[in-house]
């Protein structure tokens, strides 16, 4: 059987290095799709994956022992993601525009792609379209399949804050997905 | 069956679990009983299920996860690992795509001079339009901030990730003061790896720009980016205290910077440029108007485009006009703004760095001079102040006056003077003066405004008309008047003064017939007398001018 996360934290606090390395590489993938879905971009999602286990290392003695370790690690990567995006609102941005987004695949030629309205990239339109606080509520609840609970202690903000954003992103995209049957 | 359908947005929150327990049942109750609504609900489900289309999560590139796990032992140094990493990566990569296909030694440099692939077809536009809202970090900005125009340029280093073939940049200036039209970016690897190709600026996006090149590697490459921006001002700030004696004067210089121009430069090496700069247009102006080029003038030909005077961006430098349309434009954006003379150019350079906020002005030290000889003079000269009496301070930016090393930017001084009441080493604010730009050599003059200790009184004594000559009609065609005139010149401070009065005749045609102290002659209907007051004292001077008129005045 598996350590927990907790377990592997404390391991990692009394000198076991190998374990935080184990912990990086089991939320590595969930993490770095948060921050992907959340950021819209790739270069910016490195950036704040790196970032948010630097925080973890240096923040790692703050840890209280027993305390849920995933939305610690999402509360980190989530407080960091509102800082750039309040700095980033502002501020002229210079960024790559990544020929093949990393979450939908290989896309077809400019041509094809600017004809065949593509499901997923309405989907991600969709999202995208969110202000960021409801994208990271929908993000964490629905992806990361998280309680509510879980995701108002991952966004510092409380249960009845959490239901509302939830419940606004998913009225917004009720309106703003498309029709028909998923295929 | 219930009358009153539910909601969307019920349906949506039962749909999502939030709904409290009571709402909750009820709304279990009615569904079960209306058809219509469930009907709806399944569509909403339906609808809601596109979202599993981006369920599965991407897998991180191995080098960022190995950084990561680097930074438990390194935390403060993992920002700096993680470009190495990935760099070290795509170079490997690089070197296997190469020894497979080519079998080049990978490590060899590239090829002297790298064209564009024939088959590399330039793309219409990036394949994805997900949101960009984010940036990479800037590695370093200096700032060169123009105190004569709403000008700034910005020139920034940044590392960007490019991977082999065509790469799709995107700057967005939305909320600043940037001009669009001035961009450039510029791949500083200097060995022609990255070709820039075009800068687009999409249709319906304000505020966004896209760069395309062309990389012949993958990797980390370091790019210069360069415009213009308005809003970040600078300005002098000067202090002037007077010794006791107002003989000397110890100058302070201070530079005030103010940043307005909504973007928030970090750690910012800051230039700061006294010169004049004339723009066709203000940089403000540009930085708002969309499309980024107004209509295209490409079109028209040369003969029939509008005269120079009504092009929408052009600097005027040395009597010539650059317009950067007629030039390539990624070629045609200057380095640097030149001046319009160059002796009317300085720059100056902040030693060190600073971090400029957005809405902050920071205040920093320029230079400080002590015991510069310093000339007071009061002049009184009713045409120009009226009956006030108008303090002057005179020095000049020269190596006599311990100055002469730079211009001195124009900006507001504040006057004090050291005085002894009511305790040693006090100060009094004696006024306040702007300063024009002062070359090196050039004399400063400071007006503190109107005296109230210092005056000059002005009475007419006496009035008469003699030598009158008539016409053969018996009119009057000629006459002198004399006039008797008394200055007083009244110094009410404890220091002696040096009072200037300049006296206006009226007529070009005059004589003194008697002076108690003799003036110059100013100009043709002005004299003038320079004289010190003694303190606490009055000097009066009397004075009698002979005016000639009509023929007596053509006959002199």
């Amino acid at each position: 059987m598996d350590p927990t996360d907790e377990t592997l934290m404390k391991s990692w606090q009394h000198g076991d290095a190998t374990a935080f390395g184990d912990l990086v590489r089991r939320y590595s993938s969930p993490l770095y799709g948060y921050l992907l879905r959340l950021c819209g971009n790739r270069q910016e999602a490195e950036d704040l994956f790196q970032e948010t286990f630097e925080r973890v290392a240096s923040r790692r003695h703050q840890y209280r022992d027993g305390r849920p370790f995933k939305p610690w690690l999402y509360g980190i990567a989530s407080h960091l993601a509102t800082d750039r995006f309040r700095w980033a609102r502002r501020r002229p941005t210079l960024v790559g525009v990544d020929e093949a987004d990393p979450i939908l695949g290989d896309d077809p030629s400019p041509d094809e792609a600017a004809q065949s309205g593509d499901l997923k990239r309405l989907v991600r339109a969709a999202i995208d379209s969110l202000p960021p606080r409801q994208r990271a509520t929908l993000i964490l609840v629905y992806y990361q399949q998280m309680t509510y609970p879980e995701a108002a202690e991952c966004l510092g903000c409380s249960l009845g804050t959490v239901k509302t954003q939830m419940s606004r992103a998913m009225r917004t995209l009720a309106q703003r997905l498309p029709d028909g049957v998923l295929t | 069956m219930t009358s009153q359908h539910l909601s969307q947005d019920r349906l949506v929150d039962y749909q999502i679990g939030v709904l409290d327990e009571p709402l909750r049942l009820a709304t279990d109750a009615h569904l079960a009983e209306c058809e219509a609504c469930r009907e709806r609900l399944a569509d909403l489900r339906l609808r809601l299920a596109h979202l599993e289309l981006l369920r599965e999560d991407p897998t991180p590139p191995e080098p960022l996860v190995a950084a990561a796990i680097a930074a438990a032992s390194r935390p403060r140094r993992a920002l700096r690992i993680l470009p190495l990493l990935v760099g070290a990566a795509a170079a490997a990569l690089v070197l296997a795509l190469v020894l497979r296909q080519f079998l080049a030694p990978a490590s060899a440099p590239p090829p002297p001079a790298y064209g564009i692939s024939p088959d590399a077809k330039p793309p219409f536009a990036p394949a994805s339009n997900i949101e960009l809202n984010v940036l990479p970090r800037r590695d370093d900005v200096q700032l060169t901030i123009y105190n004569a125009a709403d000008l700034t340029l910005v020139r920034e280093t940044r590392q960007l990730t490019m991977k082999q073939g065509w790469n799709w940049l995107q700057f967005m200036w939305a909320n600043t003061l940037i001009d669009p039209t001035s961009l450039e970016l510029l791949p500083q690897d200097g060995e022609g790896r990255v070709e820039v190709r075009q800068l687009v600026y999409p249709p319906r996006l304000p505020g966004v720009g896209r760069w395309l090149m062309y990389s012949h590697v993958s990797g980390q490459v370091p790019f210069n980016v360069t415009y213009f921006t308005s809003g970040l001002r600078w300005n002098a700030v000067y202090f002037a205290t007077l010794s006791q004696d107002e003989s000397h004067l110890q100058l302070d210089g201070h530079v005030r910077v103010t940043n307005g121009s909504g973007e928030e430069y970090d750690n910012a090496q800051v230039r700061l440029v006294v010169g004049e700069v004339r723009l066709k247009e203000q940089i403000a102006q540009l930085a708002q108007r969309q499309p980024a080029y107004g209509s295209p003038l490409d079109s028209v030909p040369v003969s029939r485009r509008p005269p120079v005077s009504d092009w929408p961006y052009a600097l005027f430098i040395d009597g010539h006009v650059e317009d950067y349309r007629d030039h390539d434009r990624q070629k045609a954006f200057p380095r640097e703004i030149l001046k319009e003379g160059l002796s009317e150019y300085f720059l100056y350079t902040i030693e060190g760095r600073d971090t400029i906020p957005d809405g902050w002005g920071k205040r920093l030290p320029s230079f400080s001079v002590a015991d510069i000889p310093v000339r007071n003079l009061y002049k009184h000269d009713p045409d120009r102040w009226g009956d006030a009496t108008m303090r002057f301070l005179y020095f000049a930016n020269d190596s006599d006056h311990n100055l002469g090393q730079t211009p001195l930017p124009e900006g507001q001084t504040r006057i004090f003077r050291r005085v002894d009441q009511p305790a040693p080493d006090h100060l009094t604010y004696e006024g306040r003066a702007d300063l024009k730009y002062i070359p090196v050599d050039d004399k400063v003059e400071l007006e503190l405004g109107p005296a109230k200790k210092v005056s000059v009184e002005r009475l007419l004594m006496d009035q008469r008309s003699e030598n009158y000559r008539f016409d053969r009609g018996g009119n009057i065609a000629g006459w002198d008047e004399v006039k008797s005139w008394k200055l007083t010149l009244g110094n009410r401070r404890g220091l002696p003064v040096r009072l200037e009065s300049t006296f206006n005749i009226g007529t070009p045609h005059w004589q003194i017939e008697t002076a108690s102290i003799n003036p110059v002659k100013h100009d043709a209907s002005h004299l003038r007398w320079t004289l010190d007051v003694s303190p606490q004292s009055e000097t009066i001077i009397t004075c009698t001018l002979r005016t000639y008129h009509g023929i007596n005045a053509e006959n002199r």
